[in-house]
Parts: C-alpha cells; structure tokens; sequence
C-alpha cells in the first residue's frame, strides 16, 4: 500500500544574524513557515536565561539588558576550535550555540504547521570551508535532526531563482551579501541542472562589518561632543545599545536620506543625525572588497570558459543598501536583479528538500513495482543513465505520485533536477618537495565539481610500519604546490595500518570530498587490499563525548 | 611580527613569574572566554579573534617549564621597556607644567598617577628635564600638514630652520601648499571620517604597522600609480593566504582601504591629513594634563598655543583649537588679567629656642694621698722600668707583692702591681704570637694559606695564653676560610669554563670537605642550578654507556642524578634507571647463555639449538632481540661455509671452460677471451640467496670489494651476453637473469626506469629484456684490469 502523502524535508537558513525557515506545500510552491512571534525571520541570537534559552527578537532585545548573556553573530565562529561561550560555569561550542537557533526555528514551525520536523537541509556559505560545513552538520545533529543534506547559500537562491522559471538556460553571478558572509558565485542554470560553475568569497564581511564601521563613527561622535575619551565599548551595556542603534540606522538609511542616532553612556546623551554620504563614505572600502572579490571570481570562470554572464542577482539582506546595487551596475555595466534577498536562501533549500524527498519516494514504488531493491537515497538520473531504471518504470511512478499527491506531473519530474557544485577551496596534503622542505601539495583544486576523489599512494618506509599521519591542508589558491603558511590546516588522518607490512608497500588513499563538501578519507594497502583503519582528528569540530553531552543537553532543553 | 606575550596577555606576575599550572590554566580559561566574548565587538572583534587562535600556542608554552621561563624573562623585559616607552611623553608634561617655573607637588602627584610611576621617579625625571633641550624640529613637515595646506613662508622657514633646500622641502609636501594666508583659491582636502581613522589605525596596530606606506611597504613619497599597483599586489597577495585569522581579516581590510584611498590623490591627501592629525593628539594629551585640575592656568595656556604653533598652527588656530578642546572638556580657561602675584606668607615657624642645659655638676675630690707610699711606689716603678728583660721586672714586682700582701693601706698599689706583672706576661706571649704573626703574614702573602695553618698549629702547641689561643684559633678558622674561599673561587671560575661533569665534582669535593663552609648554600645553588645542565650532561653520559652496553655504568649515572635532584628530569631518570636494571639483568642472563652456547664449539647448530631453547621458552623475552641476532650470526657462519662448498663447486665447473674461464684471485675469473675479470659468485648466492632491485644493484657493485678490487661495476648487456650466450659459456648453477648497465627513464604517472637485462641460460638465440627498475633480480659484476 502506497502511502498518500511523502515525507516533507525543510529547509533551513542558517544565517549570521537571521535565521528562517520554508518547506514546499501541497502547491509545490516553497514557503517561509512564520516564528511563534509571527516574524518570517528570526535573528541568530541566542540569550541564555538561568535555566532557560532565548532564541529570536527576545533574545537580541535582550543584548541590551544583559549582554554577558547574549551571543550574537555565532556563524562566524563556526569551526573555530577556540570559541567557547560560557555561562553558568558551562561551556558552549559554536555548533551548540548554532543548534539552539536551529531549534527554534523547528519548534515554532512544528508548532504552526502541526507536524514534526525531522529531515532538513541546511544551507552555508559557499565559501565555508570543510570544518565550518562539519560543524553546520553537528549544529543539526545537535538540535535533533536528521540533516539529508549542507547546500551552498548561492546555490539555494539559484534553485529558488531557477524554479521561477525553467524554459530558459542562463548563466547567472550570484552576488550574496549576508549578514557576516559574502559570497559571489556564477551558476549556469539550465532546465535540468543547476550548476556552479565558481565561486569566490570573504568569510569575514558582511552586514555586520557595515554595522561595526556605523558603531566606530558613533562612538568617535560622541567623544567629540561629550570630551570623553575611554572608550565607550570597553562598556557592555553600550557595545550592545550601539550595535543595534548601528543596525537600525543602516535599515533606516537604505531607505531615506538621514536618520537620527541617539548615544547613551554613563548617564551623558548625545543626538545626531546621520546622512547616506556619511554612511557611504566610512564603508566604501567594504564595498570595494566585494567588487574585487567578484572580479577575481569572473577571471576564474573565464579561465574555466565562462567569459560571460547573462544576470547578476542580489541575494543577501546587505544587498538592500541601495549602494551595492549602484556599485554593481556601474562595475558591471548591468542592473542587477534584487532576489527575494531574506528567503531565497531558506526556500532554496526547501525546493531541493522536497526533491530528495520526492526522488526518495519516487525510488520507493520503482522498487516496489519491479521487485528490486534500489538504494534509497540513490539519485534518480543517475539510476536511469546506468540503466538500472527504465525511462517507463520512471513515468509510471512519477505519474502515480503526481495522481496520489496532487502536485502538477512536471514538478514531480523536475526531481531529476541535477546540482553540481564546486569546492569553494584547494585541498591537499602536507608533503615534502626535492629539497626536503614541508609543501602543500594540492590533491583537488578550488572550483573543482564535486563529488570527486583522489586516489594517492603512500608508502611505507619501513617494515611493519604501524601508522601513517596525513595532515589535510585547505587553501585559496590555484597552485598545486604551495608553501605550508599559505594554507590551514584543517583535520590530521592517522591511519593504522595492519601488521607486518613490509617496507615501500603502497597504501591507496582515496580522499573523498562528496558534494557536500566534506571530507572523507578511506585507506587500503595494496598486499592484501585490507581496509586500513583511518582516525581522522577533528579537533576543530566538536565531536566525541563532548558531542553526545551537546546533543543530551539540547534533548533537554526548551528553547523559547 | 613579534607576538604577545603570554604572561602580560594572561594578566598573570611575572616577577616572580606565575608558576602553578592550575592558575595558569584558569587564567588562559578565563580569558579565553572573554575573548570569545568580544569576538564579534565592532572594534575589539579582531584583536579577540587573534587571542582565541592563539590559545593552542599558549597552552603550549605556558605548560612547558622551559619556554614558561623564557616568556617571564620577556615580559620582564617588555615591562621595563615600556616604562622607557614612556618617558618621552612624560618629559613633554613635564615641559608643560614647568613653564610657571616650578612644579608642585600636587602636580608630581598627578603625574605619577597619570603615568603608573612613583613620585620618586617623576622627580628624577624632573631633574633630567632641566638639563635637556627639546627637540622640536623633527616631523615638522608632517605636523604642519595637520591643517590641510602649508603656506609658502611655513615651506621657506622649515628649509631655513633645518638648512635644507626649498625645493626638497616643496618635493616632500603633499598637500597644497598657499601663497599666503588669503589665498582662498585652494581649498584644504577633505577630512577623512575620524572613526575610519580608527579603523585603520586599529588594524595597523594588530599588524605592527604605523601607516598604510608602512603596510604598503612604500615610502610616505611614492607616487599614486605605485601605490595603487602596491595595494592591489597586497590584495592578491593576501588572497592567496587562506588563514582565517585576525592577521588575514586585518590584512584584507587594509587592502581594502588603500585600494580606495590611494585612488585619486584627493583621497590620498586626505589620509596624508588624517596621518598628521594623529600626531596632533600629542596635543591633545598635552591639554589633558595641563587640564588636570578642571582648568587651564594662564600659564599653561601661553605654553599649550605655543605647542600648537609648533605643531603647525597659526596663533589663532592654535587659541581656537585649544578653546574648543577645552570647549567640548568643559574647562575653563583662567586668562592672565594682571600680573597677580599671590604672596605666600608662610609663616616659618622659626623655633629659635635652643635650650643649653648646662648641669653644674658637683665634684667632691678628697685626695688623701699618701705621698710616702707613692713615692715608695713611684721608685718600685723605676727600677722595674730600668730591668732589660720581662722575667727580672716580674720578680720585683713579685717580691713588693709578698712584701705588701695584705696591707689594706697598700691595696691601691698591690693592684696596680699586680696588673703589670699580667702586662708583663702578655707582653711576652704576645711577643712570640707577633713572631710568628709576621711569618703568618708573609705566608698568607704568599698564598700558603695550608703552610700558616702548620705555623699556627705549632704556636698552639706552645701552650700560650688563653687569648692569644683563642686568637690564634680565630686566625686558623680565618686561613681556613681563606681557603674555603679560594676552593670557592676556583669552583666559581671553574662554573663558567667547565664542562658538567667537572663542576660537578667540583661541587661535591666542596660539599665533602666543606659541610658547613660559608659558601655551602651558594654551591647547594649551584648544584640546583645546574638541573638541567647535568641532566644534558647525564643523558650524553647515558648515550655513550648505552652505546658501549655498559648498564651499570648507566644505572649509577641516574642515580648519581636521582641523589641530587628530584625534578621532572629525575622522573625521566627513574624510568630510564628501572630500563638498566632490567638491562642489567638480561646481560647477566645472555652471558650464562653465551657460555652455555660455546660449549658446543665449532658445532653451530647445537649452539643455535641453545638459544632456540630459550627463545621458544621465553618467546616475549626482552632478550629476544639480541638472541635472534645471535642465532643469526651463527647462521651466518654456517652460511660461510656453504658459500665455499658453492665456490669449490664453481670452480669444478669453471675447469670445463676449457681454460676460457680461470679463477686467477679468490673469487674472481678472467674471461681470457675478452680479458674482462668477473665476480665468481653473483649477488644471489654472495647475499643470501637475496634478490635486488636496480637501485640495490647499484649499491651492491659500488660497495662490492672481491678479490681486493673496489672498481666492480654493472656490465653491459653485450658483456653479459659475451659470457652467457657465446660457447663455452659461464657456468650455471640454477636459472636467473641479470642487471646490465643500460637503463630507460620512461613517464608513466611519474618517473620509472626500465633496465636491459640478460637470462643466464646458454644459448646463441637471445634478446635483452626490458625490466622495471623495481624488479628484483641479480648481479654479476665485471671490471676491466
């Protein structure tokens, strides 16, 4: 018996300063889920309160009162191994804090649409690299998910921008400017692939950094006028009043000409007000750096044969500031289009969560109806290219879903959409060139489509030799050798090899980077082909016991 | 770049220096989560973020004991030098506040508190100050672009003042420069925002750099095209580094801002502008503290428009910069109406009374003198005087005793008598001990501490009195002191120059001779100082015995170590100690072994019967090892002897090559055909039956020295063939095929070589095979005579 209804995977933006979430209706249109406080964005801000935690407006109203509680803009600290948060003699990684905004967003969408949330996909920075992705995963696995999938940020406001309309192939250079990330990447979309073909990037700027320029200018304001000279952030009452004032006040300026600005500190108040040219003048750098990142990225993609580009899109809350469409038409020579800038992102992932789930089901009756057993989280086009399914079998099914589920038959067989998607890094290993210094010897170039793997071989260079340590190195460049300090280390493999190895034994290494992104390393030496045990050190990322008491004290938790 | 230091980073005392791990980890903890807490401040966030990737480096160093210690002495070092740093700043307030002429203490007061120094320190500053002229020249160019224009007359007087042409002045300005003061046609550049001013500078600061030139790496004179080709290199540059570091963020952003100042030179003169205005907050801070009380004095304020001129303003610029100042602080500014003279009266509390006690004291002197029994007395004394020797004074002194004994009228004398005869017997003692004091003196002179101690000891000897004893005593503790000393000294010098292992037995000869010497606790702190350097001396000492096997030698080594210290090291020791005992032991094991096994004499396979015994009883044996090694160079002299039985039946078959092969040397046969000399036995059966690869063979002809002859080499494929395919051929004793001397590179996923090489078996139909150097296979050497 075929069930009626398939199970619904969400979609959720997990951002630096807001946070939403969508999922595909009956209609097959993806929408945002409103909060419990009937906001179709919540802010990434995490207050904790005794015993309980506060996530959304509360929370970053909050800041203000009690800004030892609050932690803001934690996105920024993914896969940073030294972040911890402390509160209550308790100490919080960024993925935990990240899995409490992930919480909220599941709770007060279970409670609006009146059913449980389990699967989703999460979206990050194309320009994450592999342990901010790692930790956006543990960040869903703590707050209780079952994460299918971590998908570009650009990528999910192409499928949205995509799904729009899906006659006409184009190329288009998605410029998304975050709250704390700034991404720019160029897809070619097509009827029935989305492909990235590069992408570029900063991890460290975005709405905030426009926000902090606001907040230098403020305090340098209100020295002038009052005298004082300490600084007045060293304050956390006043960091926190005037980070928000900083926010409201860019808002406000995207919109009109000038806008007041109060400042208090230590019982003194200063009034005044603020034009757009101040504005702009004290963040045109900041602009600059997106317009030279995006030129970069472009002779990249020519280097790849992408010359030129059909549209450029505006995705991002920070792509509102009317200056960054200004800059873009004057540098580029083409209006860009602003994009649904809060929720493409969010909806996106929701669209390409309902195709897994379609695509699963869809493998579901095949299977049912020929008798075989298929993987279940295979990918249909695939199957069908390998010839494992027939293109009738595939008809047939679709149809019948389409008939049982009441979405239109072409959206159901637009779940054969493909996505491909590039590393936004190089990845290598740490080796030594002729003259015996440590390199990094690039085994997958950035811009590279993923999945792929790399087979290299070691060899042993001693008898029975027991381990093996490889030290997985990411960087931005194009080279294949480049030196140490120009790359990161990002996880150290150590392999423990089966005794009695003779010397000069090549062990296959296969470094897989899925189209996630992430990293998977599997070894096998080559005298008996024995799989050879690999302990990957993610120091970087939280895991292990830590990992399982993240994971119980969110089971526990009520997030309001 | 230098990076922080760790004790001053943590906020933890370094003098003494923080050395308990628990509240070191607490201090990194909780810093670390104050850092993680400003990580997103809009100003701080960066510095944060480069102390939270920090942490795994200072847990690193500040677990370690040595590099612990190191960091102290730096932040020692840092410290005292900021102190230094602070100094110039201090004099200029200084300067300021001795304008009126004096300095108050009140003012030394709050200079000591403004600057963190003790007042003492102030004043001596003070009095430095005095005697020192200001250096006002320098930076004038810079100071003066702080308005945003130079006038021509400002140009020609830095010239004058510095002696410097006007030009070079002109080509160093880089603003406009006014004919004079009305010229309104140029108007000065626009200001930078002063909170991008503090931006940068708070970016620069995190890279150590003091301007966007500096981080450009450029001269504050390159031109605009340079700088611009510079920021965008700098740009690529950092791009390429894929760190997610504060260091990155900082170097991004200043990529950024020198990609948009130094776009037009409008930009860049606003930035130059914004460059000098920093220097005018030396200003600033001079107002502060002239402002110290809530208002300017008249005095102060002469002083401050002065500094202002200096700075590069006009008179009025300078009162108006000041006033606004002063303005925006809400100070007063008290101007000088008259010459108000405030007279201090104070009253010296001229306490003028000296009081002279003086004590008319009441003498009652009753002389009741009989001057008989003086004058008898008197005489006593002069002849006593007159005698030549101490013996002959004493007896007249002794006979006027006995004769007075008991006379109370006498008393008075019989005292005094009395006390002569003791003079007179000291006199003598002392006398004797002046004797031998000066032979004393010379010796000591001499440095012949031991010999005086002799001399002495003989005086005492001479039972003299119980003073002179006892001073002679004190002067034998002193010489023995003297050479406590001296033993001390050389033990100091010998603590520079000498290796460990003198110093220390340096030390312990001391400690032995000397238990309670003077110097005993500065030579227990030399043997405690030198923990570490007897450790490294130690752990040499244990490479050498270790080498030689000698464990006993080792063991006494840890614990000659362990009977010092009781440190970390030691711990290291202890286990290294427990190491040789079991050393010890299983040298005594293998020993009754080896005997055991020489019983069996020339019969080596009982005697490898014996050490198999014990490995299949004790299998794990920690002797297992060496008793492998054992079995197998028994093996190998068995093996030898194969070896002759496989040459003796070469030769038997070299005999039927009708004489083309003869064995002219052990081991070595000459082709008379061709007259080249080959190896009799090839790389097989010479190595164990071991086959090698290319590289191998290489090895083995290089270190080959048969027959005496170090030239062997790999013969071509046509020697070989010469030997093995043309009758009568080389003898064969099982199949194999050769390396030859002639190899490929081919690319095939990298690099690999391809050899040429020939079977053994005899026959006309051959060919060369190709194999991969990584083959393994065998060798005949060749050479030519």
């Amino acid at each position: 018996m075929t069930e009626k209804k398939i199970k619904r995977i969400f979609g959720i933006d997990l951002g630096t300063t807001y946070s939403s979430i969508a999922y595909v209706d009956e209609y097959g249109k993806a929408v945002i889920i409103p909060n419990a406080e009937n906001e179709r964005v919540t802010p990434s801000v995490v207050f904790f309160d005794e015993n309980t935690v506060v996530v959304g407006e509360v929370a970053k109203e909050s800041a203000k009162l009690y800004p030892n509680e609050v932690v803001s803009f934690i996105k920024r600290s993914m896969g940073e191994p030294n972040f911890i948060f402390e509160y209550g003699g308790e100490r919080y990684r960024p993925e935990e804090i990240s899995a409490y905004v992930l919480k909220k967003l599941a709770q007060d969408a279970q409670q609006h649409l009146g059913e449980t949330i389990s699967d989703v996909v999460i979206t990050c920075p194309a320009y994450f690299g592999i342990n901010e992705r790692e930790a956006t995963r543990k960040a869903g696995e703590i707050a209780g998910f079952n994460v299918r999938q971590i998908i570009n940020e650009p990528t999910a406001a192409a499928i949205a921008y995509g799904s729009l309309d899906t006659t006409q192939n184009r190329v288009v250079l998605v410029y998304d400017l975050g709250g704390g990330t700034f991404d720019v990447t160029m897809i070619d979309i097509r009827k029935e692939s989305v492909e990235v073909i590069c992408t570029g990037g900063d991890h460290n700027l975005g709405g905030k950094d426009w926000d902090d320029r606001i907040v230098a200018y403020l305090v340098e304001k209100f020295q002038e006028e009052t005298g004082i000279t300490e600084d007045i952030l060293d304050d956390p009452d006043t960091w926190q009043d005037l980070q928000l004032s900083a926010e409201k006040a860019k808002k406000i300026l995207s919109q009109r000409p000038k806008t007041p600005v109060s400042i208090t500190h230590g019982g003194k108040r200063v009034k005044l007000m603020m034009d757009r040219e101040k504005f702009e003048e004290v963040t045109e750098d900041l602009l600059v750096r997106t317009v030279d990142f995006t030129r970069d990225m472009l002779d990249a993609a020519a280097q790849k044969g992408y010359s030129r580009f059909d549209e450029i899109i505006l995705v991002g809350g920070a792509t509102r500031m009317p200056q960054v469409s200004e800059r873009i038409e004057k540098e580029f020579d083409m209006a860009p289009k602003v994009f649904d800038p809060d929720e493409a992102v969010a909806k996106g992932a929701a669209i390409y969560g309902w195709k897994l789930a379609l695509n699963d089901d869809l493998i579901r009756r095949i299977s049912e109806k020929t008798k075989k057993t298929f993987d279940s989280s295979g990918d249909l086009s695939e199957m069908m290219d390998t010839s494992q399914i027939t293109t009738r079998d595939f008809q047939e099914a679709a149809r019948e879903l389409a008939e049982d589920t009441g979405y239109a038959l072409p959206s159901v067989e637009n779940a054969m959409l493909r996505v491909k998607n590039v590393t936004s890094k190089s990845f290598g290993v740490v080796a030594h060139n002729p003259s015996g210094e440590e390199i990094v010897f690039n085994l997958v170039l950035r811009n590279t489509t993923v999945p792929v793997n790399v087979v290299k071989k070691f060899y042993t260079a001693v008898q029975n030799q027991k381990t093996v340590l490889i030290r997985t190195m990411e960087s931005e460049t194009s080279n294949i050798e480049i030196p140490l300090e120009d790359a990161t280390e990002i996880k150290t493999a150590i392999l423990h090899l089966p005794p009695n190895l003779p010397a000069d034994l090549p062990i296959e290494i296969t470094f897989d980077l899925n189209d996630e992104g992430r990293l998977h390393i599997t070894a096998l030496e080559t005298g008996e082909y024995r799989k050879v045990q690999v302990e990957v050190d993610t120091a970087s990322v939280i895991g292990g016991e830590e990992f399982e008491k993240a994971k119980q004290r969110s089971q526990n938790l009520v997030v309001h | 770049m230098e990076r922080e230091n760790f004790y001053l980073l943590l906020e933890l005392p370094c003098d003494p220096p923080e050395t308990d791990a628990q509240v070191i980890e607490d201090a990194i903890a909780k810093k670390q989560s104050e850092w993680s807490r400003l990580r997103n401040h809009p100003t701080k966030g960066l510095h944060a973020q480069k102390y939270i990737n920090l942490i795994p480096e200072i847990r690193r160093v500040m677990t370690d004991e040595a590099l612990r210690a190191k960091e102290a002495e730096a932040a020692r070092e840092i410290s005292a030098r900021d102190k230094q740093d602070k100094y110039p700043e201090i004099d200029r307030h200084i300067d300021i506040l001795m304008g009126k002429g004096h300095i108050t203490p009140e003012e030394v007061h709050k200079l000591s508190k403004v600057h963190g120094l003790d007042k003492g320190e102030i004043q001596g500053r003070i009095a430095a100050r005095k005697n020192q002229k200001y250096n006002r020249v320098d930076q004038q160019i810079t100071l003066r672009m702080a308005k945003g224009y130079l006038t021509e007359s400002e140009v020609e007087q830095i010239a004058k003042r510095n002696s410097v042409k006007v030009e070079e002045v002109r080509k160093r300005v880089r603003c406009p420069i006014k004919k004079n003061n009305g010229d309104k046609d140029i108007t000065p550049p626009r200001q930078l925002d002063r909170s991008l001013e503090k931006t940068i500078r708070d970016n620069l600061k995190l890279l150590n750099k003091s301007s966007l030139y500096d981080f450009l790496g450029l001269p504050e004179s390159a031109d605009l095209q340079t700088l611009q080709e510079a920021a965008s290199q700098k740009k690529k540059q950092v791009a390429r580094t894929s760190k997610k570091d504060a260091v990155a963020t900082a170097n991004n952003t200043l990529a950024g801002y020198c990609m948009t100042l130094f776009k037009s030179n409008e930009t860049r003169n606003a930035y130059d502008v914004s460059l000098a205005r920093a220097k005018l907050a030396e200003l600033d801070s001079d107002i502060d503290i002239a402002g110290i009380d809530g208002k300017i004095r008249p005095e102060y304020y002469d002083i401050l428009i002065q500094k202002g001129i200096e700075f590069g303003m006009e008179k009025n610029e300078a009162e108006q910069y000041i006033r606004d100042y002063c303005s925006r602080k809400k100070w007063s500014i008290e101007m000088a109406p008259k010459k108000r003279r405030r007279m201090l009266l104070t009253a010296g509390a001229a306490v003028a009374a000296v009081v002279l006690l003086v004590t008319a004291g009441m003498i009652f002197y009753t002389i009741q003198q009989d001057r008989a029994r003086q004058a008898d007395f008197d005489r006593l004394i002069r002849r006593v005087e007159d005698k030549p020797g101490p013996s002959e004074k004493t007896d007249l002194l002794e006979k006027f005793l006995q004769a007075h004994a008991g006379d109370e009228n006498y008393t008075r004398f019989t005292d005094e008598a009395r006390k002569r005869i003791d003079t007179l017997a000291g006199r003598a003692a002392q006398l004797r001990y002046a004797e031998t004091a000066d032979e004393i003196q010379v010796l000591e002179q001499q440095d012949k501490y031991e010999q005086a101690i002799d001399r002495l000891n003989r005086y005492l000897q001479s039972d003299p009195p119980k003073k002179l004893a006892d001073k002679a005593k004190k002067r034998i503790a002193n010489l023995e002191d003297q050479i406590e000393k001296r033993v001390f000294q050389a033990l100091e010098d010998l603590m520079i120059s000498g290796s460990a292992k003198e110093k220390m037995q340096a030390i312990d000869r001391y400690l032995e001779k000397y238990p309670n010497g003077d110097h005993r606790e500065a030579v227990r702190g030399m043997e405690a100082d030198m923990s570490g350097e007897y450790y490294i001396y130690v752990k040499n000492a244990l490479e050498r015995c270790e080498s030689d096997q000698d464990w006993k030698a080792c063991a006494d080594l840890c614990r000659d170590y362990l009977a010092r210290y009781d440190n970390s090291y030691a711990d290291q020791l202890k286990d290294r100690l427990a190491g040789y005992r079991k050393k010890i032991k299983q040298a005594r094991m293998l020993a009754a072994l080896e005997e055991k096994a020489r019983q069996h004499g020339t019969n080596y396979d009982r005697a490898i019967g014996v050490y198999k015994d014990f490995l299949d009883a004790y299998p794990d044996s920690p002797l297992a090892e060496k008793v492998k090694t054992e079995i197998s160079r028994l093996r190998e002299k068995e093996k030898d002897r194969k070896a002759e039985s496989t040459r003796q039946r070469f030769r038997s078959l070299l005999a039927q090559s009708n004489d083309r092969f003869t064995e002219k040397r052990p081991g070595v046969v000459t082709d008379s055909r061709t007259g080249l000399m080959w190896q009799l036995l090839d790389s097989v059966l010479a190595g164990e039956g071991q086959c090698l690869t290319y590289e191998q063979a290489g090895e083995y002809v290089e270190n080959s020295q048969t027959g005496g002859y170090t030239d062997w080499r790999l013969p071509t494929a046509e020697e070989l063939a010469a030997i093995y395919k043309e009758p009568p051929y080389f003898p064969v004793m099982e199949e194999k095929w050769y390396w030859s001397a002639d190899s490929y590179s081919s690319y095939s996923e990298g690099w690999r070589q391809i050899v040429d090489t020939i079977d053994n078996q005899p026959g006309s139909d051959w060919r060369v095979e190709r194999r991969d150097s990584k083959q393994c296979g065998a060798v005949r050497a060749v050479r030519k005579p």
